[in-house]
């Protein structure tokens, strides 16, 4: 039976401060989420032991594998973690098989078993039997990454961790390989931690999401939670919402570039409020009427997203608006040309910052 | 332009007349006899033992070395570098002159370690085989220490994860990754050996049967028997060309 990751994490790189604190159960698989170059490879490789800490502490399943505090390091070697590492990272000199049957070869297991075990661990992740004696370079990127699933998991580790695992991926075969590591992922006991940017994987993959920026965790929690109470400008974005920040005082809103919304809320103090794109209303001139919102701006960009058109508008506070071709028609709408918004108090959702 | 192309021509002989003469020199028709000569044989079977041995040497003492020029920081790496490249740029005879003192009679080591089993190595075949690996060995460590410095970490640190200690991850990833660099090193590295004469000669003399490699053996025959001295010069040329064309891609620019 497997335990649960425990990990206060703090690594000093460079202008980087990574200081997170994550945990983990062999019940659920996690997405560390965030931008390019917020730690999140950083973890990962702490919690392989690859990159030592500066502070904190690492417990697995009760064992502590990472202790600043106490100077216990345990190597990568003796760890029960296993990486699926970014762009697949596959020993080019040698088969596929053999890439697989690496880490039960590592831990003393006979040629020919670790040979016959990886050829079930390559035919679980869908290689085709053809591709068995294939070196790597000759695998495509779906291909590599199937070994690199196969050779983690047939370590049988206590905790796996996946760093992009689909980005090395073109398009056409990323929904096959997302399917495929859902399934492994479901079957495996191990505490599963996924590194993504992407936050189409990371819903399609995850239980939870942890989102990391700037080397701090901003948020922890559900899909649903993240998205629906983001708490980051980074979180909002990816969800396609409005997300501002301020301080609620009566019924105002300051935020904090210094613009004030109208909100209907009980909320007092730091607050954020989230404002769906399709609450947000154009006009040609400065509206009239019961919207208690009502600023101008310019449309900075304008973009086609299924029926629906994003503008951007620059304003203060700038928002993104969602219309239907039709109506950006009808308004005349030009990028770097004027247009008036307006939002309704009651369609601001506020909740406490 | 045209003056270009006479200095390039006048560059391109002095290389390549040389060769020639001795191609033009050969006693063809008695190589056969020349070569299996017992002076020659007992020269060609020092040089093969001699430089295989300088070769083995270099790998177990000169690979360890370039792990550490590639992979640790310490103060005064830099500096250790150009210790260990010196040897390739040292006239060899001076080279000789240094371990002369140091392995010598009355030298720095010689003078306590001179009754251990094996020593005194001066002007013995364990002198021969230090003296080649001396003059040799950077060309190994520099080739190993740039093949370990392109190679990707990342592969060590994938073969860690899966659970593999830290001489297996070398013997099973890091060696065979490194395999080209480390066979173009010993390649160039023998090569040197083979055919070392300067601190050969100083450290350990041209005793024939013990000392007297091809290189010191032609020179020993050139003023007696300068047909015996040409056709041992010509099975050094072959080598010589022989390694070039093994190493050609690497080293001619040619894939």
């Amino acid at each position: 039976m497997n335990g649960a990751l425990a990990a206060d994490v703090g690594v000093r790189l460079g202008s980087l401060g990574l200081d997170v604190t994550v945990d983990a159960s062999p019940e659920e698989v996690v997405a560390v989420v965030g931008p390019n170059g917020a730690g999140k490879t950083t973890l990962l490789r702490a919690l392989a032991g690859l990159t030592r800490l500066d502070r904190g502490r690492v417990t697995l399943g009760g064992s502590v594998i990472d202790d600043v505090a106490l100077a216990v390091r345990v190597p990568p070697e003796r760890r029960p973690v296993a990486v699926v590492f970014q762009g697949s990272v596959l020993f080019p000199h040698l088969s596929a098989l053999d890439n697989v049957a690496y880490g039960m070869r590592a831990r003393g297991a006979r040629r020919a078993d670790a040979r016959r075990r990886a050829r079930d661990w390559l035919e679980r992740v869908g290689l085709g039997a053809e591709h068995l004696e294939s070196r790597p370079a000759h695998l495509s990127g779906g291909q590599a990454q199937r070994v690199a699933l196969a050779r983690a998991l047939a370590t049988e580790p206590e905790l796996l961790l996946l760093d992009e695992p689909l980005s090395a991926v073109d398009a056409g075969a990323k929904g096959q390989l997302r399917r495929m590591l859902r399934e492994q992922l479901a079957g495996s006991p191990a505490v599963r931690l996924i590194v993504t940017h992407d936050p189409v994987d990371a819903m399609a993959l995850a239980d939870r999401l942890v989102v990391v920026e700037d080397g701090r965790v901003t948020q922890d929690g559900t899909l649903v939670e993240v998205t629906t109470r983001p708490r980051s400008a980074w979180v909002a974005q990816l969800a396609g919402l409005n997300l501002f920040r301020g301080r609620v005082d009566d019924t105002n809103l300051v935020l904090d570039g210094g613009a004030a919304l109208t909100v209907a809320t009980d909320v007092r103090g730091p607050a954020f409020a989230l404002v769906h794109p399709r609450a947000v209303t154009l006009h040609r001139s400065r509206p009239e009427g019961s919207a208690r919102n009502a600023w101008s701006g310019e449309a900075s960009g304008m973009h086609l997203q299924g029926d629906r058109m994003r503008v951007q508008v620059d304003g203060s506070p700038p928002i993104v608006a969602e219309v239907t071709p039709a109506g950006a028609t009808e308004l005349r709408l030009a990028e770097g040309g004027p247009v008036w918004v307006s939002v309704k108090a009651t369609e601001i959702d506020v909740y406490p910052g | 332009m045209r003056r270009v192309t006479v200095l390039a021509a006048v560059a391109g002989a002095v290389m390549v007349l040389p060769l020639l003469g001795l191609l033009q020199r050969a006693p063809w028709s008695t190589m056969a006899t020349e070569l299996t000569s017992p002076g020659a044989r007992d020269a060609l079977r020092l040089s093969v033992v001699c430089s295989l041995g300088a070769l083995t040497v270099a790998l177990v003492f000169g690979v360890p070395l370039a792990w550490i020029l590639a992979r640790a920081t310490f103060p005064g790496r830099s500096v250790l570098r150009a210790l260990v490249i010196l040897p390739m740029v040292l006239p060899p005879v001076v080279g000789g002159v240094g371990l002369l003192s140091v392995f010598g009679r009355r030298g720095l080591l010689g003078a306590h370690i001179g009754s251990w089993p094996g020593f005194p190595l001066p002007f013995t075949t364990g002198g021969v085989i230090l003296a080649q690996a001396f003059v040799a060995m950077p060309f190994l460590v520099i080739a190993t220490e740039a093949g370990l410095r392109q190679l990707d970490r990342r592969y060590e640190e994938a073969a860690a994860t899966l659970g593999a200690r830290p001489w297996h991850r070398f013997r099973t990833v890091t060696l065979p990754l490194v395999g080209p660099s480390l066979a173009a090193g010993a390649a160039l590295c023998w090569a040197r050996a083979l055919g070392e004469f300067g601190a050969t000669v100083t450290f350990a003399g041209s005793l024939p049967g013990r000392t007297r490699t091809l290189p010191t053996a032609i020179y020993a025959d050139l003023q007696v028997r300068p047909e015996g001295a040409i056709a041992l010069s010509i099975l050094l040329l072959a080598v010589a060309l022989a390694v070039l064309v093994a190493l050609r891609g690497r080293w001619l620019g040619v894939s």
